[in-house]
C-alpha cells in the first residue's frame, strides 16, 4: 500500500486571477474577507493578463518545517503536513524568508507566521476556483488523469482508427 | 427527410460547427431530434442543449431548442414542446439564449 | 464595524485638503452604499448652476458593504459625477479589484472636488493619503501609467484607477479605468478627472472587512457558490464572456449595423464569441471573488495589426466601433478588435465613440455632412481608415474629432445641422444607445432605455433580463409579476411592471455594490440571497421589502436630479428608429423583421408603478415622501411649475 495524502495542486495556466481562493480562505481561517490574512495568493499582471498562484505545495520534506528554531512548525501526525502552532510561533519569519514558493505568510496584528492547514480536509479554495486551477487530490492519481487526457488528444484511437476504414 | 440545424454559443463547443444538414424520419418529435443529436455530439451538448435548471427546490429541464423561429418551451408557439413533429421546409436551432419574435 | 468600512475620504484638489469623513448608522442604513452613497453626494453638492467641467463638480468613487467580501463578485465600483456629455446624472460601473482593495485601505467611498494647478495623482495606503504629482504619466496610456505608478511606489500589487489622454483632454465621454483594462464606460467620468487635473487614484489596502456571522456568511456563499457551477447563463460567459451574445443578437435582429439602420449582417460571426476564442484569445480574467469569470484577453496575431493585445473586449466595446459603423464585416475581423483597444488605451466610452462616429457617417450617408465639414474624411461605413482616423482625433481633439468629442448632440448644434441631423443620434437624454437594438432584444429593454436615470439610452440601467433569460428559470417570472409571458421578449404584457422591478433591483445591486450578472442574466442570485448575505455580513436585519425600497429611494433621487435640470416625461422618449421604422430583414434567419417598439403603450402604466406625476414625469411629492425625501420634494416644488410653463410655452 503506497501512502498518500491528499495535497492542493495549482495550475496557473487556468487561473482567472478572481481570488476567490483568497477571500474564501481569509473568511473561513479568520472570520474577516483580506488578502493579508488568507493562505493563498494570487499574483496579477492585469496588463499582459497574467496570473500566477502562489500556495502551499506540501512538501514531503518542508524547508518551512527544517528552518523554524523553536518546534512551532512541525509535521501533524493525522493530516501528513506542517501546521504552525501559533502558540510557540515567535515571529521569527525564517520559514516565510525561506519558502521557495512564498507560501508561509506573516500575520502583522499577531506577530505571528501562518501557512495553509488545508482546512480540516476540505479546502475552500479548491472548492471555490471557479475554473479548477486549484484541485485537491491526489498526486499520483492526477499525474495518471494528465497523461489520460494527452492519450485521448495526441495518441491514436481505435474508434478513430475504425472511421478511416 | 433533410433537416437544416443550426448550433449557436456553447453548443458549438460540441459539435464542432455551426450548422449542418441532418436526415431524419418525417414524423419524427423535437425531443426525438435533440435524442439523437446527444448521443451523436455526448453529454456536454445534452447539457446546453436540454438545460437542467433547479429552482424552488425542483429541477426543471427546459429546453434550449427553437422551432421555426420560436422556443419549443413557450405553449402558445408550440403546444406540443418536445413532442411536436417535424416536417418538410422545417428549422431547428439549439443554443439560443434569448427569444424572438 | 461589520461590512462597510464606515467612512469617506473627501480630497479638495485646490485646497490640498484630505478629510475623513465618518459615515453613520442611519446614512448607511438609509442609502447602503456603492451608487447610494455616490448619488446622494451628487444630489446634494452639485446644484444644477454648477457646469460639469466647473471644479465644483464631483467625481464619486463609492463601494458598498459587501464590496471585497467573499459573496459572489463583490470587486464593482461605481464611479458618479454630474455628466459632461448629458449635463444631468451620470455614473458608470467598473469590475476588477481596485473596489475590493478600497474597501481593504479602510474607505466605503472616494469623493473628490476642487482642480489642482498641475497633474495630480491620489495615492490611498491605508489610512495614509498624499497627493502626488503626476507631470511624469500625464499623456500616458493607461498600461503605461500603470507601470509607471507602481515602480515609482515600489508596490506591483496595488490597484489603480486612470484615466487615458481622452480623459485629459476632457472628451465629453471619457470614461475611467482600474486595473488597465476594466472601464466604467458612460457618462464622461473621464472627462471630469480630467478637468480636475487628476490623472488617476492608487490604492494600497492591508486591512480587511468584518463579517458579523462568519460561519452562516459563509454558508450563503458557499450555497450560492455551488449553484454557479451548473446556472444555465453562466456557461455562456464563461465560455465566450459577452462576446457569446454576438450570433444571438445577429439571429434576433439586435446588433446594431450601420447605426441601427440594419439589425443583423451575414458576416456577423466574424467577431463572434465563438471566433475570438479560436483566433485571439488568450486565457480568461475574473474580477475579486466572481464565479463566472467573463473576462477576456484579446492578442492580435496577424495582419497589420499584429501584436496588439488587450484585456477585453466585451459585447458592448466591441459592437459601436465594428458593426455600428459598418467594420468588421468584411474580410479582416482585426479591425475590430484593434478599434476596441484604441478606446482602451485613450480611455474613450467605446459606446459614445462608436455612437458619435456612426451618427457623423450616417449625416454624411444622407448629405447633411460633406467631406468639407470633415476636413477632407469620406466617412464611409466600413472604412477602417477613416475609424482609426477619428478615433485618435476625438482622443485628441484635434480636427472633426474636436467636434465630435462633444458628443452627438451637442456636436449636431454645434455644426448648426438641421433638426433632421438629431434623429440621427440615437440618443435619449443626450446619451447614445448601446449595441441592442430594443426591437429585437425586447420591449422591456425598450422601455427601460427612455426612462434610465443616468441618459435613458442605458441597459444597464434595468438590465431586463427577466425578458432575456427569464425562461431558464420556470417560475421566476411568475413568481416576480403573476404570470410566464413576460417571459417572451416581444410582448408588452407585464413590461412596464418587469421594468420598474429590475431597474429597483438593479439599483439596490449597485449599492451593494456586486456585479448585476450574479442576479439579473444568471439569476442564480436572488433578492432573498441578497438580502442574506447582507445581514449575515453587517449583522442587521434588512428584509427584501427594505432592500429594494432602497433601489426605488435611489432611482427616485437621480429623477429628481433630472427634474431640477428640467428633464421629465417630454424627454421620456426612444429615437424614432425604433418606434417608427420597421427593422429591416438581412440574414435569412432573422425574427423580428417589420418590428417596432410600442412604447407609448407601456409608458403610462409604467408611470404608475413609479408613481410619477403624470403632467411632468417627475417623482410625486406622496412617493417622495414615503422614501424618506421629504428634502427632495420641497426642492422640486418651483421646477414642477417651471416645467410645465415650458410645456405650454412650447405649444403655443
Amino acid at each position: 500500500m503506497v501512502p498518500r495524502k491528499k495535497v492542493l495542486i495549482y495550475d496557473s495556466s487556468k487561473c482567472t486571477g478572481c481570488r476567490s481562493c483568497m477571500a474564501g480562505c481569509s473568511l473561513q481561517h479568520e472570520g474577516e474577507c483580506s488578502k493579508i490574512l488568507s493562505r493563498i495568493h494570487i499574483v496579477r499582471k492585469e496588463e499582459s493578463g497574467d496570473n500566477y498562484i502562489s500556495g502551499c505545495n506540501h512538501c514531503e520534506n518542508p524547508i518551512c518545517v527544517s528552518v523554524c528554531h523553536f518546534g512551532a512548525n512541525k509535521i501533524d501526525r493525522e493530516k501528513g503536513i506542517a501546521i504552525i502552532d501559533a502558540n510557540v510561533c515567535t515571529g521569527c519569519k525564517e520559514c516565510v524568508t525561506y519558502c521557495p514558493f512564498g507560501a508561509a505568510n506573516f500575520n502583522p496584528r499577531t506577530g505571528k507566521a501562518f501557512k495553509c492547514d488545508l482546512c480540516d480536509g476540505d479546502p475552500v479554495c479548491a472548492r471555490w476556483c471557479p475554473s479548477g486551477a486549484i484541485t485537491y487530490g491526489y498526486p499520483d492519481i492526477t499525474l495518471k488523469k494528465k497523461r489520460r487526457d494527452l492519450q485521448i488528444t495526441q495518441g491514436k484511437m481505435l474508434v478513430e482508427a475504425l472511421k478511416e476504414v | 427527410m433533410k433537416l437544416p440545424v443550426r448550433y449557436y454559443s456553447v453548443v458549438t463547443q460540441a459539435t464542432k460547427k455551426f450548422h449542418e444538414v441532418i436526415e431524419v424520419k418525417e414524423g419524427m418529435t423535437v425531443g426525438e431530434i435533440v435524442e439523437q443529436l446527444c448521443n451523436r455530439y455526448g453529454s456536454k451538448f445534452r447539457e446546453y442543449a436540454i438545460v437542467r435548471t433547479e429552482f424552488n427546490g425542483k429541477v426543471f429541464y427546459t429546453p434550449n431548442v427553437y422551432l421555426n423561429g420560436k422556443n419549443v418551451h413557450f405553449p402558445e408557439d408550440h403546444p406540443q414542446g418536445l413532442n411536436t413533429p417535424v416536417k418538410e421546409g422545417d428549422l431547428l436551432e439549439l443554443g439560443l439564449i434569448s427569444g424572438g419574435a | 464595524m461589520y461590512g462597510w468600512a464606515g467612512q469617506r475620504l473627501r480630497v479638495d484638489l485646490t485646497k490640498g485638503d484630505i478629510i475623513k469623513e465618518p459615515l453613520d448608522y442611519e446614512y448607511r442604513r438609509k442609502w447602503l452604499g456603492g451608487r447610494g452613497f455616490n448619488s446622494e453626494v451628487i444630489y446634494r453638492e452639485v446644484p444644477p448652476e454648477v457646469d460639469a467641467f466647473d471644479p465644483e463638480n464631483r467625481v464619486c468613487f463609492g463601494v458598498g458593504p459587501i464590496s471585497g467580501t467573499a459573496a459572489p463578485s463583490t470587486g464593482r465600483v461605481t464611479v458618479s459625477c454630474k455628466s459632461p456629455l448629458t449635463d444631468g446624472h451620470g455614473d458608470a460601473n467598473m469590475g476588477g479589484h481596485w473596489g475590493a482593495e478600497l474597501k481593504y485601505a479602510g474607505y466605503d467611498q472616494i469623493v473628490v472636488q476642487g482642480r489642482a494647478k498641475k497633474p495630480v495623482y491620489i495615492w490611498v495606503d491605508d489610512d495614509k493619503v498624499e497627493i502626488r504629482d503626476a507631470s511624469r504619466i500625464w499623456g500616458k496610456y493607461p498600461r503605461e501609467a500603470d507601470r509607471i505608478i507602481k515602480e515609482e511606489l515600489g508596490d506591483e500589487d496595488i490597484h489603480i484607477v486612470l484615466i487615458g489622454p481622452g480623459g485629459e483632454n476632457m472628451v465629453r465621454f471619457a470614461c475611467t479605468l482600474n486595473d488597465v483594462y476594466r472601464a466604467a464606460g458612460r457618462t464622461g467620468t473621464g472627462g471630469v478627472m480630467g478637468s480636475k487635473n487628476l490623472k488617476g487614484i492608487a490604492v494600497r489596502g492591508t486591512g480587511g472587512v468584518k463579517i458579523a456571522k462568519p460561519k452562516e456568511f459563509y454558508e450563503v456563499c458557499n450555497r450560492l457558490r455551488e449553484k454557479f457551477k451548473t446556472d444555465p447563463m453562466r456557461a455562456g460567459l464563461w465560455n465566450y464572456g459577452s462576446l457569446c451574445l454576438i450570433n444571438v443578437a445577429n439571429r434576433d435582429g439586435w446588433l446594431p449595423v450601420n447605426n441601427f439602420q440594419f439589425g443583423a449582417h451575414p458576416n456577423a460571426n466574424n467577431f463572434s464569441g465563438e471566433t475570438h476564442k479560436a483566433t485571439v484569445s488568450k486565457g480568461k480574467e475574473g474580477c475579486f471573488a466572481c464565479p463566472i469569470c467573463c473576462g477576456q484577453f484579446t492578442v492580435i496575431k496577424e495582419g497589420k495589426w499584429a501584436g496588439e493585445y488587450f484585456g477585453g473586449p466585451e459585447y458592448e466595446h466591441t459592437v459601436p466601433t465594428g458593426p455600428r459603423v459598418g467594420i468588421g464585416l468584411g474580410d479582416d475581423a482585426n479591425d475590430v478588435w484593434h478599434n476596441a483597444r484604441l478606446t482602451n488605451d485613450f480611455g474613450l466610452d467605446g459606446i459614445e465613440t462608436g455612437g458619435v462616429i456612426s451618427w457623423a457617417m450616417e449625416c454624411y450617408q444622407r448629405g447633411l455632412l460633406t467631406a468639407k465639414d470633415t476636413g477632407g474624411l469620406e466617412l464611409e461605413w466600413g472604412n477602417e481608415e477613416v475609424v482609426d482616423k477619428l478615433i485618435h482625433q476625438i482622443a485628441y481633439r484635434q480636427g472633426f474629432g474636436n467636434i465630435l468629442a462633444e458628443g452627438s448632440c451637442k456636436a449636431a448644434k454645434k455644426l448648426g445641422l438641421p433638426k433632421e441631423a438629431e434623429k440621427y443620434t440615437i440618443t435619449t437624454r443626450g446619451m447614445t444607445l448601446p449595441g441592442d437594438d430594443p426591437r429585437g432584444l425586447g420591449f422591456g429593454y425598450g422601455l427601460s432605455f427612455s426612462m434610465g436615470t443616468r441618459g435613458g439610452e442605458d441597459h444597464l440601467r434595468s438590465l431586463c433580463c427577466l425578458e432575456l433569460s427569464g425562461f431558464l428559470y420556470p417560475g421566476l417570472n411568475t413568481k416576480v409579476i403573476g404570470c410566464e409571458d413576460p417571459a417572451k421578449p416581444t410582448t408588452t404584457v407585464g413590461k412596464p411592471y418587469m421594468v420598474y422591478y429590475e431597474e429597483n433591483q438593479k439599483a439596490s445591486t449597485d449599492c451593494l455594490n456586486v456585479c448585476c450578472f450574479t442576479t439579473h442574466w444568471s439569476y442564480a442570485v436572488l433578492t432573498e440571497d441578497q438580502v442574506e448575505y447582507l445581514n449575515t455580513c453587517t449583522g442587521l436585519d434588512f428584509t427584501v421589502e427594505e432592500f429594494q425600497e432602497i433601489g426605488e429611494r435611489l432611482t427616485n433621487l437621480e429623477r429628481a436630479y433630472w427634474a431640477r435640470h428640467l428633464s421629465g416625461k417630454r424627454e421620456d422618449t426612444l429615437p424614432d428608429r425604433f418606434t417608427k421604422e420597421p427593422m429591416p430583414k438581412t440574414v435569412p434567419y432573422q425574427t423580428n423583421e417589420g418590428a417596432t417598439v410600442p412604447l407609448d403603450r407601456m409608458l403610462p402604466t409604467y408611470y404608475v408603478y413609479r408613481d410619477y406625476d403624470p403632467e411632468t414625469g417627475f417623482p410625486s411629492e406622496r412617493k417622495l415622501k414615503q422614501l424618506g425625501l421629504d428634502y427632495v420634494a420641497k426642492d422640486l416644488k418651483p421646477y414642477r411649475e417651471k416645467y410645465k410653463a415650458m410645456g405650454r410655452k412650447a405649444e403655443r
